[in-house]
């Protein structure tokens, strides 16, 4: 039998090869010697190998269910009349309980956690790694005076300029007897730096449903309202600048007209709408061009008795479908077919889902190699 | 349009191509030799053998062609690269010795497809790699690296 002729491939081709492999195969070459171990473990290798797949990649659910497990979901492609079968998948990592909460955030492969003592972990649900946040000294304790409850959200992006990911954390002290607003506070963790520091908000983040931060264009959105007024806007937290600016929401709001919750969809900022004389539709739009008021384009689902209230739009998922949370249960709607479909997962999630994609990036800020 | 120059290719076991110089500059190397104006004589391949070299050419008779679609070209590509390994590092190391940058990245890509299930033990042996760690070295990386095992 010939011996393989792979041996005589020059060491540039094999490195070109092994730019194209999935993040799996690199974990294997990484047990073959020494030398591709530190080359494959080097956190510029990891950044190029993956800016090269980024556009390629599947999207995963990532979701807490309520044995307080995390779980991944991957979609089978094959789709029988309205169903599509979801394979669900427990994560175990090294010495950590299953005690979470929510899943908070998502950027590059990597996820926030957030469990049940309110200490927050960066997760790489590929690899398994994981960074525990250190608790800020700025956080709201659990009571504050008045007895009154505080109340926290949170988001993760990534600031390209200074090559660093960046934990925000919107907290304040639930209002109670509808206090029209109550002081809101920021505070950015810096993987990097390893420290919080405080930050400004001029908004108030106290009066709009709890959520995790939508990441769009180097910005983490949620939506909030000025101190002073009642109508809800949406606030854009740059992570370069570390500053907060608005964004318009779609023309076409009108009184009757509330904007319910923030997405991604399809790497467009979402958002889901109320229109109090639709019952039986789902509105959303999806600003198609960021930052332009004009790109606003308005959706429409058929959703028989829909209880708006209760349907979040979280995610999509292909080209076609879009998911949202109706009740506690996740429904996907093919827009193309304009079509209802059950996701047949056998996970009962708890607070939000949050998408990701294979990565090798390390939840920890590691020392570049020098040279 | 350029005149239809034709240069001769000879390869290793001295057989000669001859190919339209339009097509052949989708090598680097030889686009190189013809703008430093060495190629009135045949261009001599040491490191290509006629088998690789016709199956290069094709690629590249293909890939010069009017009014293909790129889905023809796919299809072409795919039933292109349908051979035996040891073909493909030929094809691979005749591309990379031509520069021919295109043709090298749809064979890397190839390869990668190929090799993407090999277990370390499987990489060592197909690229002959040495396994410098120790036992408790490699039991570390391994378990470092259990994720990737499932």
């Amino acid at each position: 039998m010939a011996m393989s002729k792979a041996k005589t491939l020059p060491e540039e081709i094999i490195i070109d090869i092994l730019y194209l492999l999935p993040v799996k195969s690199i974990g294997l070459w990484r047990c073959v010697s020494k030398q591709w171990n530190n080359f494959l473990s080097d956190p510029q290798f990891i950044k190029s190998h993956f800016n090269l797949h980024a556009h390629k990649q599947e999207e995963k659910l990532i979701l807490v269910n309520w044995f307080r497990q995390l779980h991944t979901i991957t979609f089978d492609h094959y789709e029988i009349y309205n169903e599509i079968d979801g394979i669900s998948r427990k994560l175990n990592f090294d010495q950590l309980s299953d005690n979470w909460v929510t899943v908070a955030g998502s950027c590059n492969g990597l996820v926030l956690v957030v469990d049940r003592e309110n200490i927050i972990f960066l997760i790489n649900p590929t690899t398994l790694k994981y960074h525990k946040v250190p608790v800020s000294d700025l956080s709201l304790p659990l009571r504050g005076s008045n007895n009154r409850r505080s109340c926290n959200m949170y988001g993760l992006g990534y600031d390209v300029v200074s090559d660093d990911y960046k934990v925000v954390n919107l907290s304040y002290y639930d209002t109670e007897n509808y206090e029209y607003w109550a002081d809101s506070f920021v505070d950015m963790y810096s993987v990097r730096k390893g420290v919080w520091k405080r930050l400004e908000t001029p908004y108030d983040h106290s009066l709009t449903d709890l959520a995790s931060g939508v990441l769009i264009n180097g910005a983490l959105h949620w939506l909030a309202r000025r101190k002073t007024e009642y109508s809800t806007l949406i606030a854009a937290f740059d992570l370069t600048d570390e500053k907060f600016f608005e964004l318009p929401g779609p023309l076409d709001l009108s009184n009757n007209c509330f904007m319910c919750n923030l997405a991604a969809i399809r790497g467009c900022l979402s958002i889901c709408t109320s229109i109090s004389r639709d019952n039986d539709t789902i509105t959303f739009w999806m600003m198609k061009e960021y930052g332009v008021k004009e790109s606003w384009t308005k959706f429409k689902i058929t959703e028989p008795n829909v209880d708006r209230s209760l349907s979040t739009l979280l995610c999509s998922i292909t080209d076609d479908d879009v998911l949202f949370d109706i009740d506690e249960e996740l429904v996907v709607y093919d827009m193309k077919e304009n079509q209802r479909m059950d996701l047949m997962v056998d996970v009962k999630h708890m607070g939000e889902v949050q998408t990701f994609i294979d990565s090798l990036i390390s939840p920890s800020f590691v020392q570049e190699t020098e040279g | 349009m350029s005149s239809t120059k034709l240069l001769t290719l000879k390869t290793s076991d001295g057989e000669e191509f001859k190919l339209d110089e339009a097509v052949a500059v989708k090598s680097q190397a030889i686009k190189n030799m013809v703008e430093d104006d060495c190629v009135s004589n045949a261009i001599p391949l040491p490191n290509v053998d006629s088998k690789t070299m016709t199956k290069v050419i094709e690629y590249w008779k293909k890939h010069s062609e009017e009014g293909v679609s790129k889905d023809q070209l796919n299809d072409f590509d795919k039933g292109f690269l349908e051979v035996h390994h040891s073909v493909l590092y030929d094809l691979l190391l005749a591309a990379n010795y031509l520069n021919d940058k295109e043709l090298v990245d749809v064979i890397c890509q190839e390869v990668a497809d190929r090799i993407k299930g090999k277990t370390p033990e499987e990489i060592r042996k197909e690229f002959d790699i040495k396994n410098d760690f120790t036992p408790e070295e490699e039991e570390k990386i391994r378990q470092e690296n259990a994720w990737a095992f499932d």
